[in-house]
């Protein structure tokens, strides 16, 4: 039995308002029109992986897939490279244009128009996500319906009396995540409530729209970039953050701009929904969703039960947890974010607790660049001051001096030998910062690639600003007292950012329509645009700098994947 | 310069795997710990046992001149020569 498929299903449901967009309405007829279309056509039994812009149309697909007896894989990014990745585990593809097509061709004759047998059993309909595991590799883990309607069965008693009739569903993050797909796919139809068509991942897109008493789906990285003056916006009813911990001043300046506290909500893609808090103070704990039962293990990490986390098993996690009377926790950090070092036990959090309070350090992460590293390494953003003091001193030394810093509050085995200084620090869709995107920061030992302090992507092309510095390698005697960038760099850049961008092939083989209009010198802010023509397979790119000045232009013909594959091994 | 001064600075650079520095980067005469180069105690503890190991010299923490020794790379490189030449 699935709530989700018999709402959808069920006759006096027809009418009812499920999506918004802009001034448009669409109705639970429209979409379970779509979604028979869309089943007759799939294979069952098949792995179909599902990538949309469009909530509504990863619903149609979603709900599709299952019902045709298919299973559903959920890729986080539709980036070519990560597609290559997990390629293996499907065999299909559905995108926005994909779904649409089909749908358009799809024979209304064929269709059975009795759909009431058509429910499909919820254990049996398996949405697999992908998680960044250790390595950075994406490992798969895969939820069923059931396991989603527990939870949200769970959750309903909580939010569900704040929501008022006419209250809609605005959510700033993805449906490919497993919190997105809860709070604004199937909790819409199982509680009969209306969502946004689409992500609206902008503030100001979200505030223009906005009604009191609607509910807010967003995350820690996107409550930090709400504007805190924001006067006589409306006023939601529930803001529910998930992703990750919300500092107490993001909570705070989001109850005084929106009028109500976050509901954060604490989980994982493994285990859902495990208990939420309205963050008032610094020590206000966690209060498990109703029906979790909490213990610690013997090394006092958390361990949950519930129906929709393991059905009567316990659920380990890696959090460290102190547990009150009245079963609310507080949470003391991640059990890996001790690291053993010359056999002593290293806290991460803490070291990093430390850099920020110097006045030249914004934010930092420490972490080991390589599995069985003895020394830590740090990613820093730097202050103001801090990147006056970076300018004047080169990387190393700057490192040296962040180190004596800390060397007044920290064992010799926790002091940093390796640093790198950046805009930001890297994070993925989810405001998360996963290990493998820290750890690439470490990956080339010599100083010869430039920092990308900004980078936008559009469809195949991006556009990326990066940042050079004297001290690096490619300006080494080319030429003594006069650094100019060697153009074969340009060419090894274009490719090598080409290839991170589109997954494209590293490997040139043809170069043309080359101009070398002005040269490149370390003190230049230089903006690298690529184009991405996967059907050739070309790369187009242009060096310019700021007053759009033109440094460099060309084209460059690259081996098809496979043959390129051949080579590396 | 001496060859030997390079060298030491290579071998600081190899030892200690100090990114973003380049034997040109290192002043012969320049202090190697806190105000110039920025080494700490930590890299001293390596840089000890490796030159024991590379120059078979004998280095006694207890000893005074110690500091002096390893104060620049032009000080190493006397230290150095001085032991392999007694």
């Amino acid at each position: 039995m699935s709530v989700f498929f018999s709402n959808l299903n069920a006759p006096t449901n027809q009418e009812t308002p499920l999506f918004f967009e802009n001034e448009k309405v669409i109705d639970v007829a429209r979409v379970q029109t779509d979604i028979g279309k869309l089943s007759s056509m799939l294979d069952a039994g098949s792995r179909i992986s599902i990538y949309c812009q469009s909530t509504r149309l990863f619903m149609i697909a979603l709900a599709a897939v299952w019902r045709s007896g298919s299973s559903a894989i959920l890729p986080a990014t539709d980036r070519a490279g990560y597609l290559d990745e997990i390629g293996q585990q499907f065999d299909c593809h559905l995108d926005d244009a994909r779904i649409i097509e089909l749908l358009g061709n799809a024979d209304e004759n064929a269709l059975n128009h009795d759909q009431s047998d058509q429910i499909p059993d919820a254990a049996s309909c398996a949405a697999i996500f992908f998680t960044s595991g250790s390595s950075g590799a994406p490992k798969p883990i895969t939820k069923t319906l059931a396991q989603i309607e527990d939870e949200i069965a769970t959750q309903s008693p909580l939010w569900g009396p704040l929501l008022k009739e006419g209250a809609r569903i605005i959510g700033l993050v993805s449906h490919q995540h497993i919190y997105g797909l809860i709070f604004r796919v199937i909790w819409p139809v199982m509680n009969r409530q209306i969502t946004r068509a689409e992500p609206a991942p902008f503030w100001d897109m979200v505030l223009s729209e906005l009604r009191d008493g609607d509910m807010l789906v967003t995350s820690p990285a996107q409550l930090k970039n709400l504007h805190p003056d924001l006067i006589h916006a409306p006023r939601p009813a529930i803001i529910l953050s998930s992703g990750g911990p919300l500092d107490l001043p993001t909570a705070k300046t989001v109850t005084k701009a929106l009028g109500v506290c976050p509901t954060e909500i604490y989980g994982s893609t493994e285990t859902g929904g495990i208990a939420w808090r309205q963050q008032h103070d610094e020590n206000t704990p966690w209060k498990p969703l109703p029906g979790l039962e909490a213990g610690l293990n013997e090394d006092g990490c958390l361990r949950v039960r519930a129906r929709h986390v393991a059905g009567d098993d316990w659920y380990q996690t890696q959090d460290r947890a102190i547990i009150h009377t009245d079963d609310s926790f507080v949470l003391k950090g991640r059990a890996d974010r001790v690291v053993k070092i010359e056999g002593k036990r290293v806290s991460l959090v803490a070291v990093e607790e430390h850099l920020r309070q110097s006045e030249l350090i914004e934010d930092a992460v420490a972490l080991l660049a390589q599995d069985n590293d003895q020394r830590l390494a740090v990613v820093a953003v730097l202050t103001l001051k801090g990147q006056a003091e970076l300018d004047k001193r080169g990387r190393f030394r700057m490192g040296r001096l962040l180190r004596r810093d800390l060397a007044r509050f920290e064992d010799d085995a926790a002091l940093p030998q390796r640093w790198r200084f950046v805009e930001a620090l890297p994070t993925d869709s989810q405001g998360k910062k996963p290990l493998h995107l820290l750890r690439a920061l470490f990956a080339d030992t010599g100083n010869e690639l430039p920092t990308v302090s900004a980078q936008t992507r559009d469809g195949n092309s991006v556009s990326m600003t990066l940042k050079l510095n004297a001290d690096m390698t490619c300006f080494k005697g080319h030429f003594p007292g006069q650094p100019i960038l060697p153009g074969v760099i340009q060419l090894h850049w274009a490719a090598l950012f080409g290839a991170s961008a589109f997954g494209s092939s590293r490997k040139v083989c043809e170069v043309s329509q080359l101009k070398f209009r002005k040269p490149i010198t370390p003190a230049d802010i230089i903006t690298l645009e690529i184009e991405y023509d996967p059907s050739v397979p070309r790369l187009k790119f242009r060096y310019q700098s700021d007053g759009a000045d033109l440094h460099s232009s060309g084209t460059l013909k690259l081996q098809p994947q496979d043959i390129a594959q051949d080579d590396v091994a | 310069m001496t060859s030997l001064e390079t060298e030491l600075k290579a071998f600081i650079i190899e030892t200690l795997n100090l990114e973003d520095v380049q034997v040109e980067d290192i002043d012969s005469a320049e202090a190697l710990f806190v105000d110039g180069l920025g080494l700490d105690s930590i890299d001293a503890l390596e840089l000890g046992v490796a030159l024991q190991k590379k120059y078979d010299v004998r280095i006694d923490a207890k000893d005074e001149n110690v500091k002096t020794h390893f104060a620049s790379v032009q000080n190493l490189a006397k230290f150095i020569q001085a032991e392999k030449g007694s």
